[in-house]
C-alpha cells in the first residue's frame, strides 16, 4: 500500500482549487500526488491530519475531481482509497471527501 | 520662408487649442465628492513635478480630510464616501494631493483594513511616492496604524514614535495576490499572530476553512477578466483583539465587483434570474450564502460560501458580516444554536466585498 501524508509531502496549508487560488491547491495535489499514486498502486492511504485545515474547494477538487475528470469511478475509489487520521477532529474532512467523491459526476468531453 | 514658418506655427497652435477644447469637453465630470478640501497635510504625494499627467484626470488635485470616525457600523455612508474618493485616485479618475488624518479619532478594525487597501492601491498608482507626516495624528490612530503595519504595507519607514497602551491589539495587515503565492501559509501566519495575542484556544480549523473560502472566492469570482483591473486579484487581511471585551475580529477585504454583481448562471439561478435581477444586494448575498454562488455553470463550484460561517458558528454569539456592493448580510450564531440573519441596504457601495468574523473568546 502506498501512503501519502498531505502535511509532510504536500503542504501544511493546502488551499483552493486551482493555481490561481494558491500554490498548494486541489488540482496540483490531485495531478501530482494522488492520481499518479492511484495509477501505480492497488491501494493508496492518504493521511489527512497535521494540516491547518481544509476548505471545501480543496477537498472537492482533489478528491471529487478524480471522478469528474473520469480517472476513477466512486466504486473504484471505495476499493482503492483509504483516508487516515489520528486527530479525531479530522473525521469531518474524511466524511466530506467521501461525500464529494460520491456526489461527483463525470464531466462530458464535449 | 519666414512667413511660411509662422503660418505653420499658427496652424499647429490652432490645432493644439482645438484638441485641448475637445479634450476638456470630453473630460468626465465628477461631482459630490464625499471629502472636503482642507489645508494641512498628513499623507501627501511626494515629487509632484514628476507625476505623469493623464488626459482624463480632473485637473485640480484635491485634499481629503478623513472624518472624526471611520466605522461601517454607525457611520457607513460617510466612511464609504471617503473610501470611494480614495478609490477614484487609485483607478486614475482623480488626483489626490493630500490625505489628512488629523481629525480622525476613531477607526474600526474593518474600516482600517479598507482604508489600508485604498491607500495601498493609491500608493501603487503614484508608484510608491506617498509620504506620511504622523506627528499630528491622534496617538491612538497612530498606534493602531503602526501596529497594523500600515507603513510596512506602503513600503514606508515605520515612525520612531512611542505608542500608547490600549486594550485593543491589532495584527499586521496582509496583502495577497493569488497566482504565485502560498495563500494558505498567509492564513496560517495570521492565526499564529492571533494566538500570540489571545493564546492557543481559537478554533484554527474553522478559521482556516473560512479564510480558504474567502481567498478562493477572490481568485474565482471577485475580479472577472472583463472588468478593468481584473488581472489584479488582490485581497487584504487583518485581525484585532480587545482584551477588555475579549472580542476577536478577523477581517478580509477585496476590491472586486462584489457578490451581487457576479450573476450566477447555474441551472437553479437560471430559473430565478428574473426575480434575482430585482433583488436588493443584501438579498443577493443572502441567496448566494444559502444556495451557493456558482457564476460558472458547474454544480461542484460555488458551494463553499457556507464555509465562511463555520468560524462564527464555533463560538456562542459568533457573528459573520458580509458587506458586498450596497448590501450587508449578517449571520449570528445564537446561544440556542440557531442562526439569526439580518440585512441592510446602503446608498453607497463598499467597492468590493468585506467579510468580518466577530467572536467572543
Amino acid at each position: 500500500m502506498k501512503n501519502i501524508n498531505i502535511a509532510k509531502e504536500f503542504s501544511e496549508t493546502p488551499l483552493g482549487r486551482f493555481a490561481d487560488d494558491s500554490l498548494y491547491n486541489g488540482t496540483t495535489f490531485r495531478e501530482s500526488f494522488l492520481r499518479p499514486a492511484l495509477d501505480a498502486n492497488s491501494k493508496v492511504a492518504v493521511v489527512i491530519d497535521g494540516v491547518e485545515g481544509y476548505g471545501s474547494s480543496f477537498l472537492e477538487e482533489a478528491f471529487g475531481g478524480l471522478v469528474r475528470k473520469g480517472y476513477y469511478t466512486s466504486g473504484q475509489l471505495a476499493e482503492k482509497l483509504e483516508i487516515r487520521f489520528e486527530d479525531v477532529d479530522f473525521s469531518v474532512y474524511r466524511d466530506l471527501i467521501w461525500k464529494y467523491i460520491n456526489e461527483a459526476k463525470m464531466e462530458s468531453k464535449s | 520662408m519666414n512667413a511660411g514658418g509662422n503660418r505653420s506655427r499658427r496652424y499647429r497652435q490652432k490645432r493644439w487649442r482645438l484638441r485641448r477644447d475637445r479634450r476638456n469637453f470630453l473630460r468626465p465630470r465628477i461631482a459630490n465628492w464625499a471629502a472636503s478640501p482642507s489645508v494641512l497635510s498628513h499623507w501627501g504625494v511626494g515629487n509632484h513635478h514628476t507625476t505623469t499627467r493623464d488626459p482624463f484626470v480632473l485637473d485640480e488635485p484635491i485634499e481629503i480630510t478623513l472624518p472624526v470616525r471611520l466605522n461601517f457600523e454607525e457611520d457607513y455612508e460617510r466612511t464609504v464616501g471617503h473610501f470611494n474618493t480614495l478609490r477614484s485616485a487609485s483607478v486614475g479618475l482623480r488626483r489626490i494631493k493630500k490625505l489628512r488624518f488629523e481629525e480622525l479619532l476613531f477607526i474600526s478594525p474593518a474600516a482600517a483594513l479598507v482604508l489600508a487597501s485604498e491607500v495601498d492601491a493609491w500608493n501603487e498608482r503614484v508608484q510608491g511616492r506617498l509620504r506620511a507626516n504622523v506627528e499630528s495624528w491622534d496617538p491612538e490612530i497612530r498606534r493602531l496604524l503602526i501596529q497594523m503595519g500600515y507603513f510596512e504595507l506602503l513600503g514606508l519607514l515605520r515612525p520612531r514614535i512611542r505608542t500608547t497602551e490600549s486594550s485593543i491589539t491589532f495584527v499586521n495587515f496582509r496583502r495577497g495576490e493569488p497566482g504565485a503565492s502560498d495563500s494558505g501559509k498567509m492564513a496560517q501566519d495570521l492565526r499564529v499572530d492571533i494566538e500570540a495575542i489571545v493564546g492557543t484556544g481559537i478554533s484554527r480549523k474553522r478559521l482556516f476553512e473560512g479564510l480558504s473560502e474567502a481567498i478562493t472566492n477572490v481568485s474565482q469570482h471577485a475580479y472577472p477578466p472583463s472588468v478593468l483591473g481584473g488581472d489584479k486579484k488582490r485581497w487584504w487581511l487583518s485581525a484585532s483583539f480587545d482584551r477588555a471585551s475579549r472580542n476577536l475580529n478577523v477581517i478580509f477585504y477585496d476590491q472586486g465587483v462584489g457578490i451581487p454583481k457576479t450573476l450566477p448562471s447555474s441551472d437553479l439561478w437560471e430559473n430565478i434570474k428574473d426575480a434575482f435581477s430585482r433583488w436588493s444586494d443584501s438579498e443577493k448575498i443572502g441567496a448566494a450564502m444559502e444556495y451557493g454562488r456558482s457564476s460558472v455553470n458547474r454544480p461542484e463550484r460555488g458551494k463553499g460560501l457556507k464555509n465562511l460561517l463555520e468560524f462564527a458558528k464555533a463560538y456562542e454569539d459568533g457573528k459573520l458580516s458580509i458587506y458586498s456592493g450596497h448590501g450587508l448580510y449578517r449571520l449570528e450564531h445564537t446561544r440556542d444554536d440557531r442562526i439569526r440573519t439580518t440585512s441592510r441596504e446602503h446608498k453607497r457601495s463598499i467597492g468590493g466585498t468585506l467579510i468580518e468574523w466577530s467572536v467572543k473568546l
